[in-house]
């Protein structure tokens, strides 16, 4: 199941940041981890990861580099910037809070995981 | 691992082209900008090599910006061909290349530095503030008065109302034809002397053989009406008297009539001329003891003068005010120099008849109002609701009225436009402000001088220390006549008036009582029925005797009273010029040059300017 662009638009930088907090990765292995780590649903198009990559640069959340190893493919490679720190710390905030609210609203499973209330009876 | 950069191996000539100042300063070929090269490198399936090209391309950023997403999209499609990915399908998930190129340059943008995004934005502030001026401009430039209408008529409605039996205007005119223009004493003599000083014989025979005009110019001067009727151009009757004027045209549609403010009125300076002349043939009537001639021409004079406010503009008012001020010097002079020349009768018929002067010392501004409005339906679209916004024909009209020829103005004026178009007020603001204005003015005409502590102009100097003001009010700055000094020319020409009926009071007390009255109270009622008053200080006008000769007097600019003694000074302003209070007191205070005239305004025996010979 896909993500609608909307709600992507908000969880999209916050997990790329978040993936950056672990490791310094490049765009492919970035596209892969998040394919993985959210079973699919965060898994990101390459149209839209690179121009997000780009804007967190340009807002000086993440910092790249060229990296040619000896044996191997020239890549960039981004990693988390201290300005970065602190925004995932923020967004990581809201993000629970919204995540608490849904699951009062019942709109989020509770903490068995179970989904509640379509309305209609089991 | 380690950080490097990926040598080149193209041809010399490309690498060259590709290579950056920078690095050729440093005397590196890098190479380092070559978009194809990072694209076809790496040696990828055409379908993939196809989808980075038209993403990088489409992108439309700076070469090493293209590079750089080339280089990094290019190993994104490796890692996925390494990863088993089909070419097909790594081609498809990339998705909408169009719209990830435009992703792409959005944010790659958004890195450039800061400098290059000022002059972005200013760029582009620059542009939206030309654009709005360029719609403003072509909206002014669109703009169109509607036809105009003729307000020639409106103003000329009392002289075209004449009928053409009592008009005064062809009499004069022959007259004119018939006489000679006192050119030689004009320019021999600062002013034309009296019986009493040399030179006089130049006036009194150029006088002697002017007889029979000056005849005619007095029955002119008896007729209801003057009767002419003010056009833009010279009439084919008048040609002779002024066959070098030439008509002055106001309009660039040569379908409009012409304006108002054309109409040319040549006649005045004429009527002006006349009215000296009868002046000086009073004063030779008398020194021969022709009383009846004498008071015939103050008579004369006193018609011209309400011959000259036929129509009611300010400059029509202005030339009758010197006219009757000509009349009133002369009878001032007769009364006091010659005054057995006039029995105790005509000195009491021309007292009566001076004093018939109030309605010809009124300021009118109907012309002015008619004027300015033809002014604005010239300058102004119309809505059809009274309003409307200033046209690129309305500052064409005033460039013109103020004979604005330059080039280089010219052009400043077109740049211009919009932002004039945008200041001035619509149409019924405009209107609204100057009718205000003139209203002002009226209310400040009525005030006694001694009380107007507010110079009409005031309002006006204060737009022109303005700049946004004198473009705001533009058409108002521009044709505002000097009211304010108008006003004050009307009431010192009152103030000779009854400085002359005076002096014919006095001169009949002397006869009754044999001496000369210890006040001027002792007029009143029989001789006058009040004391004038001084328009610098409210008071009566005051009188003294100076050596058993009687003096009346103001006590002038400086509103003090010194006795009756005047102060002459060469190239000094007179008594009689007027300040504010506020004025006054700067001008005392700045001392020197700039103090206030000293002395008192002698009104009665007029003064006389030295004579003095031009060509001495």
């Amino acid at each position: 199941m896909r993500v609608e662009r909307e709600l992507m638009r908000g969880a999209g930088p916050v997990a790329v940041l978040k993936l950056l907090e672990q490791a310094e990765m490049y765009g492919y292995e970035l596209v892969q981890a998040l394919a993985e780590r959210s079973g699919g649903i965060l898994a990101m198009g390459q149209s839209t990861l690179y121009p997000l990559l780009y804007n967190l640069e340009a807002k000086g959340f993440v910092a790249s580099r060229w990296v040619t190893p000896a044996t191997g493919r020239r890549r960039k490679y981004y990693t988390l910037t201290d300005r970065g720190r602190r925004r995932l710390a923020e967004d990581t905030e809201q993000w629970c809070r919204l995540t608490s609210a849904m699951t009062a609203l019942g709109i989020v499973g509770d903490a068995t995981g179970a989904p509640r209330g379509t309305g209609v009876p089991a | 691992m380690s950080v490097s950069s990926s040598p080149s191996r193209s041809p010399v000539f490309t690498r060259l082209r590709h290579t950056p100042l920078r690095d050729l300063l440093r005397g590196r070929l890098t190479g380092r900008l070559d978009v194809e090269r990072a694209i076809t490198r790496h040696g990828f399936p055409s379908v993939i090599e196809g989808c980075l090209r038209s993403v990088v391309r489409q992108t439309r950023l700076w070469r090493s910006e293209r590079v750089d997403v080339a280089d990094e999209l290019a190993a994104h499609f490796a890692d996925g061909l390494d990863a088993g990915v089909d070419p097909e399908d790594l081609a498809r998930r990339f998705g909408d290349l169009r719209r990830v190129a435009r992703l792409i340059r959005r944010a790659k943008r958004r890195q450039r530095p800061l400098p290059w995004k000022f002059l972005r934005w200013s760029g582009l502030a620059g542009v939206a503030l030309f654009a709005c001026y360029l719609l403003l401009g072509i909206r002014f430039m669109l703009g169109r008065p509607a036809p105009p209408i003729d307000y020639r008529p409106l103003a000329s409605a009392a002289a075209a109302a004449v009928p053409a039996t009592d008009r005064a205007w062809p009499h004069y005119r022959a007259a004119l034809l018939e006489m000679e223009r006192p050119e030689e004493i004009i320019h021999t003599y600062n002013r034309a002397p009296h019986p009493d000083e040399d030179g006089w014989e130049l006036v009194r025979v150029y006088l002697e053989r002017h007889q029979s005009s000056l005849a005619s110019v007095r029955a002119a001067a008896a007729r209801p009406g003057l009767g002419f009727v003010a056009r833009s151009e010279i009439t084919a009757a008048d040609r002779a008297l002024w066959p070098d004027t030439q008509p002055i045209s106001t309009t660039t549609d040569p379908m409009d009539p012409e304006m108002l403010f054309s109409v040319l009125m040549p006649h005045l300076s004429e009527l002006r001329q006349l009215a000296r002349t009868l002046a000086w043939d009073t004063r030779r009537a008398a020194a021969e003891g022709d009383g009846v001639t004498a008071v015939a021409n103050i008579e004369a004079i006193i018609g011209m003068t309400r011959h000259a406010r036929e129509m009611p503009f300010i400059i029509n008012d202005l030339v009758a005010f010197a006219i009757l001020t000509s009349a009133c010097e002369a009878a001032g002079d007769v009364v006091a120099r010659t005054p057995t020349a006039l029995t105790d009768a005509q000195l009491v018929n021309l007292a009566h008849r001076i004093a018939a002067t109030d309605e010809l010392l009124t300021m009118r501004l109907d012309g002015e109002r008619l004027g300015f409005e033809d002014l604005v339906q010239r300058s102004y679209t119309d809505n059809g609701r009274g309003n409307g916004r200033f046209t690129r024909q309305g500052l064409q009209l005033l460039g013109m009225l103020t004979a604005s020829g330059d080039e280089t103005e010219r052009v400043l004026v077109l740049s211009a436009l919009p932002l004039v178009g945008l200041i001035v007020p619509d149409r019924r603001e405009m209107l609204a402000t100057y009718h205000d204005l003139m209203d002002t003015f009226e209310r400040e005409a009525r005030t006694p001088l001694w009380e107007r502590e507010h110079s009409a102009e005031d309002t006006v100097e204060a737009w022109h220390g303005s700049l946004f003001d004198t473009v705001r009010y533009l058409p108002l700055v521009l044709t505002m006549p000097a009211l304010g000094k108008a006003a004050v020319q009307r009431d010192l020409t009152t103030t000779r008036r009854d400085a002359a009926l005076v002096g014919i009071a006095l001169e009949l007390e002397r006869r009754s009582i044999g001496v000369w009255p210890a006040d001027l109270a002792d007029l009143v009622p029989h001789r006058l029925p009040t004391l004038p008053r001084d328009p610098f200080d409210g008071h009566a006008l005051r009188y003294t005797l100076v050596n058993g000769a009687p003096r009346v007097y103001s006590v002038g600019t400086n509103r003090t009273d010194d006795d009756g003694v005047e102060e002459v000074r060469p190239g000094r302003d007179h008594a009689s010029r007027w300040m504010t209070q506020a004025q006054l007191d700067a001008s005392r205070a700045r001392g020197g040059w700039h103090a206030p005239p000293a002395g008192d305004w002698i009104l009665w025996p007029p003064r006389r300017r030295p004579l003095t010979r031009d060509d001495a």
